[in-house]
């Protein structure tokens, strides 16, 4: 059950808020809003996709389970919130307008799940009142509007008010006030502009006798609640811009026995430890985002749109070299062992898993010393004895300790659930008073690890069998020297100060947080509340984080001069040849594609030889694969991999064929589209066509193949022109020398040739001709 | 498996194009395109000579072995789905012949091709079965015949490969001959010309040699002129594996899989020109499972694979999208907030692509738990960068010496994630014959973010809690000696040596997963019983410590008696225990024991948490400990 969580923030929109320049920069209101808007996108809900939610039905919801998984990365439903603000010139609470005495104070959200339009509210729109209204009628709203909500359920109540304290407080009201937050339970925060603040050595001299009154006032006020604290601008801002980490509810990955020896059988001379198991360390996931159609976007219909992708998966097979679509009740499941395919019964599919029974057993022990960290294969988890069993706990504290004692590890056969496959662990004390567990982390099966090995690297044997001791592979005793100079500058631990003097250590794995996360996330919010922005930069306290010390960079500085000069590492060139034609080729080397007709083309061959095999087994069916697969050609179902296969080629030049090809496919899908069916397919070729010759030097390949293509989409009958107009939109233009400089087109003969209208390319179609007749 | 390999890679490739995000370090994959790009060739070739058939003093046939061999690494292929990679088996010696340039001798008994089921069974039977009659089958020649035509095969067997990705042609020979031309030196000479044109056109040969009984393979009598020592590398293509069959099968399968790097990247040890070398990063341990299933059409004469493809449909006007269509978009505070694919790339783009390195920390700061997968090793690459051997070997001598771990930055290709790695220096390990079983360079162990650790869930039961609150002294919070003594003799007795040797355990669920594919394809009875090398021995864990474990459960029992009554709740105990900090209690109560002359009954950790804490380092057993802190009492 998570924690239910009920917040109301008591903004101060008065005058003065919004009127005075504070000392740190901007107005109180500004302040204000920059805090409560870090507090609430903290707790407004990431998803990647809608939930129903009904925020007027959370009430029931809360007691049964979170009805929905995964995608949450903010708050819960659980979480709610309420925005009152006070100081306004109008008044709009149910208080005021059931017995009055609540005047300029307005409820402008009521308590529920927060959603964006009160983070725009908060950012945007915020009301500047011109009257002053006492901060305490709000607290007493506040309260109240708790109290209604939550009944009696167990909630997690908070009130945070923000304000500079310059408005007068009628103090008659404290005692009841004091009462009804202590009895509630609720906690009251006051965050004040301007207020004082030991900690930071902030003080504000010239305050209002009002503000100053106030000010000691809260203090008092706070002093005498059961929970809460009153907090400066400065610190509540310094506190919120700490990344903020999602709790994640802890739930057992196992829990079951930790046994040594066969407890069925010899129950009284077999270890049985009831425990349960704990993610400690768990790769935290990034928010993954749902795919979303642009071209909804650009669709005039007028229904509700989802903007949604549905993904529809296709099966091929080949069939006198053409790609046939097979429906998937054709198809069967099967295994493939070498070359020989072997279906799976799938009435029993069973046989293939080994049966087992969820357990944790001792399989022996090791010493620690033994144990090499490279089979660590997994995250780790911690073992705890279960919840209010003393008994077991004295039992497995025993175990653990025994095993510090004696360092000493076990290794464990886990089988996490029935009939799951078993796992390798090691089982590692850790005790840390008043902290103990059992640390958790598989090991590599013989399947799992595979032995390289590796030159020396501190022996050079020569041609001859010969030790050699100066080579250049090895360094020299200058260099081992300074290298650890060096390892002594750059130490961690020490180079680090903290406000006391003390040496601090730098780097701390709970101080380093995932930049790219907390980046998401800051994307996310901003995007939310400004469409048009740009995405924010990451925080420049992680990014520092992943960077050399300034001061260690300074302390190193003649170390290091001394080093570069006895290293002397020298940046290898590549030879030129490398580099040139195959540039595309190493830039990105995707995986061996083949068209199907190219696989089938084989299949064929293979088959015949391998048919007397396929024949004679019944069950089992023999294909020999090709082993030739080279890609030639390229396909009209594939033609971008295709292609793509043939540019990466290494071993043979197939770039200018592949460009032809590709050309003649695109130009055959235009002229057979039927409708635009095909263009989208066309303008993806293109653009990989486009990307290929420019780094390949084959732009006149391309021009030349774009001129020719404009004039079909122009000439032809009917004319072209919508494929044409896509063209432009994809700013597919001829290769300029900007880009290629083998080509001989300017930027901007490359620009107006693509704008240039029908009309126009007509002409240009005529004047060659007429050329082409001169020539004649 | 070609098309396999086709298929998966191609619908990744998509699945890339259309989701930006969930690119992160995907070895696995990597690897996978690696191999299919990269393919491996190896020709066995296996000499029969008489000598090589007789049993050695383990009862093992050379030849036999070696042809087992040949069967385990194909099978290998096969099950860690590098099925891209060809293997060919080739008898020399043999009475019958049968090769492309039909040379007397040489039996070509598979081509090189790429690895199936049913090619290792036939080498199963030759190998295993006792029925089996070799010299009847093949025949074996006591005729000196020319080395330099079985060069000359394998460099034919070579070149009929057609494929164009092949990257490394190794021959793997295995003989007990140290010296097969001693007297003809037209043979010789002749073998060492071609066995030098193998390794000019890139075919590398690897010797395992076999010694007989009475005699010892003397690799310079005739091997080094023909295999030239990598010199780059100073790896030595002669692997003495005349032990027993499991040291030639551990050396032909450690050689088995050609080194590949995943990745590589510039080491930057400081900021500026100069202080940059390269590296490469390789993976050794990664996690085997069951291949996946394929989607195969057998309503025809033959079985063919489905290629398959997804295409993306805009659910409002049905049209096909493509890639750049495609955007991403979240839900936040209940409305769609929309991202480019450029922009969520640009989100994810947080420094440059290489290992950074921040600073050093002690060995000791790289903790256990600190774990988040398996590790990389990664090796120094000249390529990049020429001085980086002489840097690497350098800095990891000197860390090995002063104890360190290098803490970096990695960000491991372009495009990847930015995260903490550790680098702990490896030194090498040899055996006694001088083969190496570790290799010298870094493992690197990915660090967890603040973002990735778990806080312990309350765990108020485990003892310390509970103690503290309910008899506030710090000793006996920890379970009493007598029950963690009492498990201390049946860790010791059920101690394995010499360390964690994954050989050792063989994954259960694959090897019965492989079982029965294997019995399906070949038509053979499925046999569902396997060896379990997992399951604990539990008859030899009765019999070594079950009196031990007994005596302890009757003690614990007794302890639990004098638990105390009262458990108080999680939520007060942590309250308190947050206002009294521990490290103080310790020490306070030191004193204490002290002075009442009790310094004996605080147990292990408080010793030595008690030591640490005023700057002595622990040595020896509880006793010792307890000696120490008395004199640090003493002398104050």
């Amino acid at each position: 059950m998570a924690d239910k969580k009920c917040t109301v923030y008591i903004i101060d929109v008065g005058p003065t808020m919004w009127k005075k320049e504070r000392k740190q920069g901007g107005k109180g209101l500004d302040l204000t809003k920059k805090a409560v808007l870090t507090m609430l996108e903290a707790k407004v809900n990431i998803f990647s996709s809608f939930v129903e939610n009904n925020a007027a039905n959370s009430q029931f919801d809360i007691n049964s389970r979170l009805p929905f998984c995964g995608g949450v990365i903010g708050g819960l439903k659980t979480d709610l919130t309420s925005l009152i603000v006070y100081g306004t010139d109008e008044t709009n609470n149910y208080m005021n307008d059931e017995s009055g005495g609540y005047e300029n104070i307005s409820v402008l959200y009521p308590i529920e799940q927060p959603k964006l339009p009160i983070l725009r509210t908060v950012n945007e729109e915020l009301p500047h009142g011109n009257q002053e209204s006492d901060a305490l009628d709000a607290i007493s709203l506040a309260v109240e509007m708790i109290n209604t909500h939550c009944r009696t359920l167990k909630y997690t109540k908070k009130i945070y008010l923000l304000t500079d304290g310059e408005s007068p407080i009628d103090r008659s009201n404290r005692e009841k006030i004091v009462e009804q937050a202590n009895s509630s339970n609720v906690e009251l925060n006051i965050l004040g502009v301007d207020f004082d603040d030991e900690e930071l050595g902030f003080f504000e001299n010239n305050k209002s006798d009002m503000k100053k009154r106030n000010e000691k006032f809260f203090r008092k006020l706070v002093d005498d609640c059961q929970q809460g604290t009153v907090f400066s601008m400065e610190e509540t801002l310094r506190q919120l811009s700490k990344p903020y980490i999602r709790v994640v509810r802890p739930t057992p990955v196992y829990k079951g026995t930790l046994s040594l020896g066969d407890f069925e059988t010899n129950p009284q001379s077999s270890l049985v430890f009831n425990v349960e198991m704990y993610n400690r360390t768990t790769k935290a996931k990034l928010l993954t985002a749902k795919k979303y159609s642009s071209i909804a976007e650009t669709s005039t219909s007028n229904d509700k749109k989802t903007f949604e992708v549905n993904v529809s998966k296709s099966h091929y097979i080949s069939n006198n070299n053409e790609a046939v679509e097979v429906q998937m009740d054709e198809l069967n499941k099967a295994y493939i062992l070498g070359k020989t395919y072997v279906p799976v019964d799938e009435l029993n599919e069973e046989i293939f898993n080994l049966p087992t029974k969820e357990s944790m057993q001792i399989i022996c022990f090791l010493k620690s010393d033994d144990l090499n960290r490279t089979y660590f294969m997994s995250n780790v988890s911690a073992i705890l004895p279960p919840k209010e069993d003393p008994i077991m706990a004295q039992r497995l504290s025993a175990f653990i300790h025994a095993l510090y004692e004696k360092e000493s590890y076990a290794i464990v056969r886990y089988v996490r659930k029935n009939n799951e496959t078993p796992k390798l662990g090691i089982l590692i004390p850790y005790i840390k008073t008043p902290k103990e567990c059992l640390h958790f982390i598989r090991i590599a099966f013989r399947e799992d690890y595979r032995r390289f090995t590796f030159p020396s690297l501190d022996r050079v044997i020569s041609k001859s069998g010969k030790q050699i001791v100066n080579h250049p592979y090895l360094p020299t005793d200058q260099i081992e020297y300074k290298m650890g100079k060096f390892i002594e500058g750059m130490d961690l631990t020490n180079s680090l100060t903290d406000e006391e003097g003390k040496p601090k250590e730098h780097l701390k794995v709970k101080e380093c947080f995932n930049p790219i996360i907390h980046r998401t996330k800051r994307a996310i919010c901003h995007r939310a509340l400004h469409t048009d922005e740009s995405i924010p930069s990451p925080d420049p306290e992680m990014v520092a984080q992943t960077k050399l010390i300034p001061c260690l960079i300074e302390k190193n500085k003649e170390l290091i001069d001394e080093l570069r000069e006895i290293l002397k590492i020298k940046k290898v060139i590549k030879e030129k040849g490398k580099t040139g034609k195959r540039r595309f080729a190493d830039a990105n080397r995707p995986p061996q594609i083949h068209s199907l007709d190219e696989i089938l083309n084989n299949d064929e061959l293979d088959t015949r030889e391998n048919g007397k095999r396929a024949r004679t087994e019944n069950d089992v069916i023999s294909d020999t694969l090709s082993q030739q697969e080279i890609v030639r050609e390229v396909g009209t179902v594939d033609p971008v991999s295709n292609f793509k296969a043939m540019i990466l080629n290494r071993d043979e030049d197939l770039v200018t064929s592949a460009v032809e090809q590709m050309s003649g496919v695109i130009l055959h899908y235009v002229k057979t589209s039927f409708g635009e069916g095909l263009y989208k397919k066309a303008i993806e070729c293109m653009k990989a066509l486009r990307q290929a010759c420019a780094q390949e030097n084959e732009t006149s390949r391309f021009n030349d193949f774009l001129k020719e293509l404009k004039t079909l989409c122009f000439n032809s009958q009917p004319p072209k022109t919508h494929f044409w107009e896509s063209v432009i939109r994809e700013k597919i233009s001829l290769i300029s020398e900007d880009e290629a400089p083998d080509s001989t087109t300017t930027t901007q003969e490359a620009e107006s040739f693509l704008n240039d209208t029908a009309d126009k390319s007509n002409i240009s179609a005529m004047n060659d001709d007429e050329v082409a007749t001169d020539d004649l | 498996m070609s098309s396999s390999a086709t298929i998966s890679s191609w619908s990744s490739v998509i699945d890339d194009q259309s989701d930006g995000f969930e690119a992160e370090d995907d070895f696995e994959t990597e690897e996978l395109r690696l191999a299919s790009g990269n393919r491996d060739a190896i020709l066995f070739v296996i000499d029969c000579s008489l000598s090589m058939m007789k049993e050695d003093e383990n009862g093992d046939v050379p030849f036999r072995s070696a042809t087992q061999c040949a069967s385990a690494v194909m099978m290998n292929k096969i099950i860690s789905a590098n099925d891209n990679d060809f293997l060919g088996v080739m008898f020399i010696g043999t009475e019958k012949s049968k090769n492309p340039l039909e040379k007397d001798h040489i039996y070509v008994l598979q081509n090189m091709d790429l690895s199936d089921i049913h090619r290792v069974m036939e080498l199963n039977e030759i190998a295993d079965d006792e029925q089996f009659d070799f010299a009847h089958e093949y025949g074996i020649t006591e005729k000196e015949y020319p080395l330099g035509d079985v060069f000359w095969v394998c460099s034919e067997l070579f070149n009929s490969i057609a494929a164009s990705t092949l990257k490394t042609k190794r021959i793997f020979f295995i003989t007990d001959q140290d010296n097969p031309h001693s007297a003809n030196s037209i043979f010789r000479k002749a073998a060492i010309t071609r066995a030098r044109d193998l390794v000019e056109s890139k075919i590398e040969i690897n010797l395992f040699s076999i010694s007989g009984a009475d005699s010892t393979f003397d690799v310079n009598a005739f091997y080094t002129e023909i295999i030239p020592t990598d010199e780059e590398y100073g790896d030595s293509p002669h692997i003495n594996a005349s032990k027993n069959f499991n040291s030639l099968l551990s050396q032909i399968l450690s050689k088995e899989s050609p080194r590949r790097s995943m990745f590589s990247v510039p080491f930057r040890l400081f900021e500026g020109e100069g202080m940059t070398i390269g590296v490469k990063g390789y993976i050794m341990i990664s996690e085997q499972k069951k291949p996946a299933y394929k989607w195969v059409h057998m309503r025809g004469e033959t079985t063919r694979l489905t290629e398959s493809r997804t295409k993306l449909i805009c659910a409002d006007t049905t049209q096909e999208l493509l890639p750049q269509d495609i955007k991403c978009c979240f839900i936040y505070g209940g409305e769609r907030v929309v991202f480019t694919k450029d922009e969520m790339q640009r989100i994810k783009e947080i420094g440059d692509k290489g290992i950074t390195l921040l600073g050093f920390k002690p060995a000791s700061a790289l903790k256990v738990h600190y774990n988040m997968g398996p590790p990389y090793f990664i090796y120094p690459d000249e390529e990049q960068y020429e001085g980086s051997r002489r840097t690497f070997a350098a800095l990891h001598k000197k860390m090995i010496e002063m104890e360190k771990v290098a803490i970096c930055a990695a960000n491991l290709r372009a495009g990847s994630l930015i995260k903490f790695v550790a680098l702990k220096p490896q030194p090498e390990l040899l055996d006694d014959e001088g083969q190496q079983i570790q290799p010298p360079g870094f493992t690197m162990f990915t660090l967890p973010f603040a973002d990735d650790i778990r806080p312990l869930p309350p765990h108020s039961s485990v003892t310390p809690g509970i103690y503290f609150i309910v008899i506030y002294v710090t000793y006996a919070i920890f379970p009493p000696d007598i029950l963690v003594d009492a498990i201390k003799p049946i860790i010791e007795k059920l101690q394995i040596r010499g360390g964690y040797d994954p050989q050792r355990f063989k994954n259960p669920s694959l090897a019965r997963f492989y079982n029965v594919l294997i019995d399906l394809a070949i038509n053979r009875d499925v046999e569902e019983e396997i060896t379990d090398s997992t399951l604990p021995k539990n008859s030899l864990i009765h019999q070594r410590v079950g009196e031990f474990i007994k005596l302890f459960n009757i003690e614990a029992n007794e302890q639990a008696k004098s638990l105390p009554e009262i458990y108080t709740p999680s939520r007060s105990s942590r309250s308190s225990s947050s206002r009294a900090p521990k490290s103080q209690g310790s020490h306070v109560d030191m004193i204490t024991l002290y002075a009442e002359n009790k310094v004996n009954r605080a147990t292990v950790v408080q010793l030595k948490e008690f030591l640490n804490s005023v700057g002595i380092k622990p040595s020896g057993k509880k006793d010792d400990l307890v000696n120490q802190v008395n004199i640090y009492f003493e002398s104050k």
